[in-house]
């Protein structure tokens, strides 16, 4: 015996200590009297990396409970410390990068590439679901003609794309999903699109009257 | 003692064994056309795409294909394994024939009305438990008769002490039986439409309950059972080690029931029942690989006998599947990894591990074995039985290994925002898109496994061809001699207890009962688990039948209820507005609570107001439209079919005796105000040219859309008023 353990490494004496498996040769002496149709069983002590790791789950999780009792892992808590995080985080960024947030002096663009940009986004973001790709109107406005429910120009245009439309109505606010930019391409596209004829353009709504001039 | 003559019944095992392959290949084959509609949704639009089929929707074809694999296929597969080995570890012919054959024809039944109910859309929406009431009568009638079969035999064995496998079948009847019948209490109002007895967050801790422990004592506790019979079995080895055994069935039986609530990690559930969830599922870790490794030990010294013998390969990889799932399951419940995991295609990809190795692979392997028993031959054809090994295992992979990705993929995405606050991908749809290629490479997975499974059938086919019937195979066994019931001296404690069956079955009951009470009895008494919040009322006529048709589609199979308090997620569904995360008190009117488990689409709970009426209107009829790239069905017939409000007084009357306040007078005018509550919203959509020029002349605020337009309308916005009441 000794001269077998002096010839084992200490990984193999380390498993075998772990797993405290019988030896199949001798294996007879662990086995039980049980006979199943035709199934025997031996009586190999628990495994003790077994048995240690079941304790171990067991300390976890009474330590685990014992930190959630006492309001660790408050998922409320939680939250409220991300928002604030991303608040401080958000004015830092503000205040590097002042020209993405100011919504003075929007830049009204005529140049093709970002027309043709807008022109994708009105169509990606799905706007032509409700304006229509010539942007006659169906379940939102027409958008070709001079009047105007929540106002025309650029600066209105861009805050109803920023904000979203009348409550309940279904435009939903862009600003949390299109930079500021994208945001200026759309609403430059509709402005370029101004008096152009729609196939079925739907009757004019809203009170403003704003003509692109 | 003289020995006894008898027979074991090789008939009713027979039956089982070709149940369990037919169902296998219908249950696969549904769920193989449910993967393929993630990546062609149109792909069954048979009759035009303006004209879809409804019960070929996924939204019915998902349950169906978890009922199907779960209950036609594994369980057919677990009664043929359990009735072979029950007879023989007991010595005893089953208690009774005729039990044996209602039980087989019964079950039978029920998955054939199983499959035509749920396309009808009779369903009760919970997970795993959909079928309606009538059908849920019968399955309990079906369970009790097995149940007895199981007891009888037990009682009139000729083996004094009742081995291993015994006790997980005991596990199994008992704990199913309590669970189905206490998740499935409902009041039916109408032939097939009933209203869960909880409503909310209780229903909510039912079902997961519930669905968790299905997955325990369903679809591990029996399979367990059959590991402890077949593999020492066919290895001809000896069990591994008897206190093993004991240690872990009892842990296991005793920790299992206790960790439902690691399925609603972070909701609106309170979280001193979350927090159970998730420290009981850590501790289920060891009692698990118990099972794993008294499996895979017992195979030690034969592993070369493995190599050439089919059966055994396929149980070392369905028990090393089963340790898998087993230790990814309680990483899962810790709630930073559930909050990456859960809604996404992880827990697919988690459940499919479990499924197609452990369940699957099992199943097979006892199938072959079986086989050679039952037509007392030897296999038609080892190759092939070694093909369909190693294009299963294949399967399991491609299967698991892209839905991992896409889960992961999709839960950062998801998460990220840009640095000015905003979501990088606000559009829901960036997220579905993006693992499109995954759900092709999870159906190329799926198809394999198929293959696979029906290779086999064929095998077992001629198999059966080459070989001759066995129907009752003698045997012959003393009977046993009456001894004192007490402990004898120097008895082990659990040796007496293998002998005192009843005893046996009845800690069993009290093990499982322990955690149940714990977790439920204060869920339902303490009335802090769910704050009152003032403002939120009862469903309208109108929106209570728009809700039963949400859940008739089963639209909760891919879109959430439950807003869950994270940053990105009242970002993206609650206007950011930190909130109006989903809370206990909104959902005290829902029974069945709807919170899913899957967002393939985006969550719901608070699309009340986000959209306009024809918004909604057209999304319906083509989600394409108003969504480009959306996968979701379309729902053309919701247009074209008029609703049926005929049960409405007695939906109503349902469930004023559950304590929802409706008057006398609302009930008996519910009628008028369907209607005065659908001309509204038809008023809304005439609004939209396309509209008036489509639908303009007809009958439009008499059809369901309408009503379903009501309920989603609603949905999450009482909360809104009291805050605009406070301010």
């Amino acid at each position: 015996m000794n001269k077998n353990s002096e010839n084992t490494s200490a990984w193999t004496r380390f498993i075998k200590s772990m797993t405290k498996a019988h030896d199949i040769a001798t294996e007879e002496d662990i086995m039980t009297d049980h006979d199943y149709d035709g199934i025997k069983e031996l009586d190999n002590v628990l495994p003790p990396w077994w048995l240690y790791g079941f304790y171990i789950t067991i300390v976890i999780s009474i330590v685990y409970y014992f930190f959630a009792l006492r309001g660790d892992y408050n998922q409320y808590d939680e939250l409220k410390a991300d928002v604030v995080q991303a608040k401080v985080e958000l004015e830092a960024y503000k205040i590097a990068n002042p020209e993405l947030f100011s919504v003075t002096n929007l830049e009204v663009y005529t140049d093709a590439v970002n027309l043709e940009k807008g022109k994708e986004l009105f169509a990606s973001k799905t706007c032509t679901a409700c304006h229509l790709t010539d942007l006659g109107g169906g379940i939102g406005p027409n958008l070709t003609d001079d009047k105007w429910i929540l106002g025309g120009g650029m600066d209105d245009i861009f805050n109803t794309i920023s904000k979203g439309g009348r409550p309940g109505k279904g435009m939903i606010a862009w600003e949390s999903s299109l930079s500021k930019t994208e945001r200026q391409q759309l609403s430059s596209y509709i402005i370029s699109m101004m008096g152009t004829s729609p196939a079925a353009p739907k009757a004019p709504q809203g009170d403003i009257t704003w003509d692109g001039k | 003692m003289e020995k006894e003559q008898f027979y074991y019944d090789n008939k009713i095992v027979k039956m089982f064994l070709w149940a369990t392959i037919l169902w296998g290949v219908v249950g696969m084959l549904v769920g193989l056309l449910v993967a393929f509609l993630f990546v062609a949704p149109g792909l069954l639009e048979f009759a035009g795409s303006d004209n879809a089929i409804s019960w070929l929707s996924f939204g019915r074809l998902r349950p169906l294909h978890t009922n199907a694999v779960i209950f036609a296929f594994v369980g057919n597969g677990a009664f043929m394994g359990i009735y072979y080995s029950t007879q023989r570890l007991l010595k005893a012919r089953m208690f009774n024939d005729l039990l044996s054959r209602i039980h087989f024809w019964g079950w039978q039944l029920i998955i054939v009305a199983a499959a035509i109910t749920l396309p009808l859309g009779f369903n009760s929406s919970k997970e795993y438990a959909e079928l309606e009431w009538p059908i849920d009568i019968w399955v309990v009638l079906i369970w009790v008769v097995f149940g007895i079969n199981l007891i009888g035999t037990i009682l009139k064995r000729r083996q004094r002490h009742i081995y291993v496998a015994i006790w997980f079948y005991i596990a199994t009847f008992i704990t199913i039986a309590i669970l189905y019948i206490f998740n499935n209490l409902a009041l039916p109002v109408s032939g097939f439409k009933s209203y869960s007895v909880y409503a909310g967050v209780q229903d909510a801790l039912i079902q997961w309950w519930y669905g968790h422990n299905a997955v325990a004592f369903f679809l591990t506790t029996p399979i367990l059972g059959l590991m402890y019979y077949f593999v020492p079995k066919i290895a001809n080895r000896p069990v591994y080690s008897y206190r093993l055994s004991i240690i872990h069935f009892w842990t296991l039986i005793f920790l299992y029931i206790w960790a439902g609530p690691h399925h609603l990690l972070y909701t609106a559930l309170p979280e001193w029942a979350q927090n159970l969830g998730t420290v009981f599922s850590i501790m289920l870790i060891f009692p698990s690989w118990g099972g794993m490794i008294n499996g895979l030990l017992t195979l030690r010294g034969v592993w070369d006998k493995v190599r050439e013998t089919p059966e055994l390969k396929f149980f070392v990889v369905a028990i090393t599947g089963y340790g898998m799932t087993t230790f990814e399951g309680p990483l899962l419940s810790f709630k930073n990894l559930n909050a990456i995991g859960h809604y996404t295609d992880w827990i697919i990809g988690h459940v499919h591990i479990g499924t197609l190795s452990w369940n699957g692979f099992m199943i097979a392997g006892i199938v072959y074995w079986l086989a050679t028993k039952l037509w007392n031959t030897e296999l038609y054809s080892k190759k092939l039985a070694n093909a369909h090994f190693l294009i299963g295992t294949f399967g399991i992979m491609f299967y698991a290994i892209p839905l991992y990705i896409a889960g992961f993929t999709q839960a950062f995405m998801w998460n990220e925002f840009n640095p000015d606050g905003t979501l990088v991908y606000g559009n829901f749809l960036d997220t579905v898109t993006a693992i499109i290629p995954m759900y092709w490479m999870r159906a190329i997975g799926g198809s394999l496994y198929l293959t696979g499974f029906i290779i086999m059938a064929f095998n077992i086919i001629m198999t059966a061809r080459q070989g001759s019937k066995v129907e009752d195979e003698l045997a012959e066994a003393a009977p046993l001699k009456k001894i004192s019931s007490g402990r004898a001296t120097g008895e082990p404690l659990h040796s007496w207890l293998e002998r005192r069956t009843v005893l046996f079955t009845i800690l069993t009951t009290v093990a499982v009962l322990v955690g149940t009470l714990v977790e439920i009895v204060p869920m339902m008494l303490v009335e802090s688990n769910v704050k009152t919040i003032e403002s939120v009322k009862p469903y309208s006529p109108l929106e209570l039948e728009g809700r039963d048709l949400y859940i008739r589609e089963g639209c909760n199979n891919c879109h959430s209820q439950m807003i869950r308090p994270f940053r990105s997620e009242v970002a993206r569904y609650s206007d950011n507005d930190p909130e109006l995360y989903s809370k206990a008190g909104e959902f005290i009117y829902d029974r069945p609570f709807l919170w899913g488990s899957r967002r393939t689409g985006p969550d719901v709970h608070r699309i009340g107001g986000k959209y306009n009426d024809n918004w909604h209107f057209n999304h319906m009829l083509d989600p394409r439209s108003t969504s480009p790239g959306s996968i979701m069905p379309r729902y053309t017939w919701l247009i074209k079919n008029t609703l049926n409000a005929s049960s409405i007084e007695s939906k109503l009357e349902g469930l004023v005796s559950l304590g929802h306040p409706y008057s006398k007078e609302e009930i008996a005018n519910a009628r008028q105000s369907i209607a005065t509550q659908a001309a509204g919203i038809v008023e809304n959509l005439r609004q939209d040219p396309e509209f008036v020029r489509n639908y303009g002349d007809q009958n439009m605020q008499e059809r369901e859309i309408i009503a379903l337009i009501a309920y989603l309308q609603r949905l999450g916005t009482d909360i809104k008023a009291d805050r605009t009441a406070q301010n």
